[in-house]
């Protein structure tokens, strides 16, 4: 009845969907609980099935929390997040180890990521063990795995360990690794982000592909406004542990409502000769400490359009044109 | 045109392993004239951050080879000796704001002091004359000049560049190494030291060489552009025709997998990987991944070729036939 419940409040088209979700770091000097890091301080959101929603937001943002929190590595301190119509928020035991059959890990750094005494065979294997799945169902797995990931021919990968492979093999790995329990939601942390240009594309590019084809619905979290414009069909920017724009991708980079996202996309260049010559405008100041964030709207100590009420009272989201939120009381 | 500030001729840096001999640099030669911004882009390990060092002879112990030329102001440094070099060039002339170095600053140590400490030895300044300086520099790279007294802990990311780029100012050098100093930055801390950057290029009238993996932002302070390739300049040009019209596949290929924000067009990414430099490819280092490769590519190394004014390439497409 309650699932039931649930259900309505989120989008029949959602695979995920977020009501406001706090996750709050107790800080604890002598065992008393002196404070709390606001990493994430009420989020809201919906992921569409088969889509791919970007988070963007710079280091501090709350972005990487609010993935790990999605995948419950984290314990949410209120909200609600909401799994193919199932409240996932407070899930223990048996029914966590479901969830987490169902979605799928690409971390950061894929180095950090792979046990180094390894090899992929057995990367790859662990997780397929852990979910029970029987041997031969395992071995066709990793080599379905290895081929869509084009580590092929993939005699060659299998007995291979994490030191012996390139960066980009690697993250071909954690993709392998992250895709093998064919998971309907794939959180990306960074996918990409210690790689080099050209590989970033590559692998970026096998990735949206798998998406596709799977019809995988993804988190892609990043602070590369640029990659997420070719990678996303959606993009929420969030700023010091909120969401603070959300649109599709085309309309939110072509038409950026808040100032802060207005600044972001203009501190980004693009590879242009007259860049050399210019200077930026670049908001004062650096994003707030989470222990304490400042009160009314969080960016406005930095805004250029700051006006009274900014400084007192919390902007709310605000919908322009239909399919734009932004929290901003420029709008309001 | 008047004498190049820094000249590099046929410069080559190999490391010994225990595999055999890593060629990071293998034959570059560029020059940098008075004022100018030199930007190096590479993907990693090819060979760039090397090159940084190799101007500063900031070199690990397996060197085992290390010869060339490199003209610093019309003298050749490299018939100094260490010792020579270190009281003579190193910091007065040529300085460098190291790669993650803001994270390498003396935690126990207030900034002011560490910024003072290089004019207290190399420029035999006392104490107080120091730190009176430091505290300008301080000033002059924006921050508040009262965090003279403060920790590097207590500085943020940015700020803590703020300081090592004062660092790399303080002696007055005519040239700084800028080694991939924005790499650990957010976005928008990026782009205001950037803007820093550029403003002292304009009112110290120092010369960068500009080392990065990030080809957006290689515009946003470059002059000319070098791009690197398993240790080789392969393309050298200045910037207006750089990033219109690049001349090497690899940069062509390598400026259109940069995603813009802008523009609106299709990124491609170059298949392969970059090559070992303990076993580069016969012929040109690039052959194996150019959509372009021809017989003679696969055999011999193509030379420095003038494409026009001020540009070069190392391509067997731009010889005569």
């Amino acid at each position: 009845m309650q699932r039931n419940k649930e259900a309505e409040q989120c989008n029949s088209g959602a695979i995920l969907c977020v009501r406001d979700l706090h996750v709050w770091h107790p800080i604890r000097k002598f065992l008393v609980v002196s404070g709390y890091v606001r990493a994430v301080d009420g989020v809201s959101f919906d992921l569409e099935r088969g889509k791919i929603l970007a988070i963007v937001g710079e280091s501090g943002s709350g972005k990487t929390t609010l993935g790990k929190t999605i995948l419950r590595l984290y314990k949410p301190t209120k909200g609600k997040i909401i799994f193919d119509g199932k409240d996932v928020t407070f899930l223990k035991g048996r029914e966590i180890r479901w969830y987490r059959r169902e979605i799928g890990y690409v971390q950061q750094d894929p180095y950090g990521a792979l046990p180094p005494f390894m090899n992929v065979r057995q990367i790859l294997e662990e997780p397929l063990i852990i979910h029970g799945i029987k041997k031969d169902e395992r071995v066709r797995r990793i080599r379905e795995a290895l081929e869509e990931v084009k580590l092929i021919p993939i005699e060659d990968f299998v007995g291979k360990y994490p030191h012996m492979l390139s960066g980009g093999q690697q993250q071909r790995v954690v993709i392998a690794r992250a895709l093998v329990l064919k998971p309907k939601l794939i959180v990306a942390d960074e996918p990409v982000s210690m790689l080099d240009a050209s590989v970033r594309i590559e692998i970026l590019t096998l990735f949206r592909e798998l998406q596709k084809r799977h019809s995988i619905s993804t988190i892609y979290i990043t602070h590369d406004l640029s990659t997420a414009k070719y990678f996303s069909d959606s993009v929420a920017v969030m700023y010091a542990g909120q969401i603070v724009e959300m649109a599709q991708t085309g309309s939110l980079l072509s038409k950026p409502l808040h100032p802060y996202t207005q600044a972001l996309i203009r501190a980004i260049p693009d590879p242009d000769p007259v860049n050399r010559f210019s200077f930026k405008e670049i908001p004062p100041g650096e994003p707030p400490s989470l222990l304490n964030p400042p009160p009314g709207c969080r960016f406005h100590p930095r805004c250029p359009f700051a006006m009274d009420v900014c400084r007192k009272k919390e902007p709310p989201t605000i919908n322009v044109d239909g399919h734009h939120a932004v929290k901003c009381w420029l709008y309001g | 045109m008047p004498e190049p500030i820094l000249s590099v001729k046929e410069l080559y840096l190999y490391y010994k392993v225990r595999a055999g001999l890593v060629r990071a640099i293998d034959g570059v030669s560029f020059n940098l004239h008075n004022e100018e911004s030199l930007a190096i882009i590479g993907e990693s390990g090819s060979g760039k951050s090397s090159l940084a060092r190799a101007l500063l002879r900031l070199l690990p112990r397996n060197v085992h080879r290390f010869d060339g030329s490199v003209h610093i102001d019309g003298e050749d440094v490299m018939k100094l000796s260490d010792k020579e070099f270190d009281s003579k060039i190193k910091w007065k002339k040529i300085s460098i704001v190291p790669q993650a170095s803001m994270n390498a600053l003396n935690p126990v140590i207030k900034i002011g002091e560490q910024l003072a400490e290089p004019l207290i030895i190399h420029k035999n300044m006392d104490r107080k004359e120091a730190l009176d300086k430091a505290m300008e520099m301080l000033k002059f790279v924006g921050i508040p000049q009262e965090f003279v007294d403060r920790y590097p802990f207590e500085l943020s990311g940015g700020m803590r560049q703020r300081v090592v780029i004062a660092m790399a100012l303080i002696t007055q050098p005519s040239i700084i190494v800028l080694d991939e100093p924005t790499s650990a930055l957010d976005v928008l801390t990026q782009a205001s030291i950037m803007n820093l950057l550029k403003s002292i290029k304009n009112d110290r009238k120092v010369s960068y060489i500009f080392i990065t993996h990030d080809i957006a932002l290689s515009s946003e302070l470059s002059d000319n552009v070098a791009v690197m390739y398993a240790g080789q300049i392969v393309e050298y040009s200045y910037a207006d025709k750089f990033y219109k019209e690049p001349q090497h596949p690899y940069s062509q290929l390598l400026l259109s997998s940069v995603p813009t924000l802008r523009e609106n067009k299709d990124i491609k990414f170059i298949p392969g990987e970059p090559p070992s430099l303990l076993n580069p490819p016969p012929g040109c280092r690039f052959h194996p991944r150019c959509p372009f490769a021809m017989d003679v590519c696969r055999k011999k190394e193509p030379p420095t070729i003038n494409v026009g004014r001020n540009s070069y390439v190392r391509c067997w497409l731009y010889a005569e036939k």
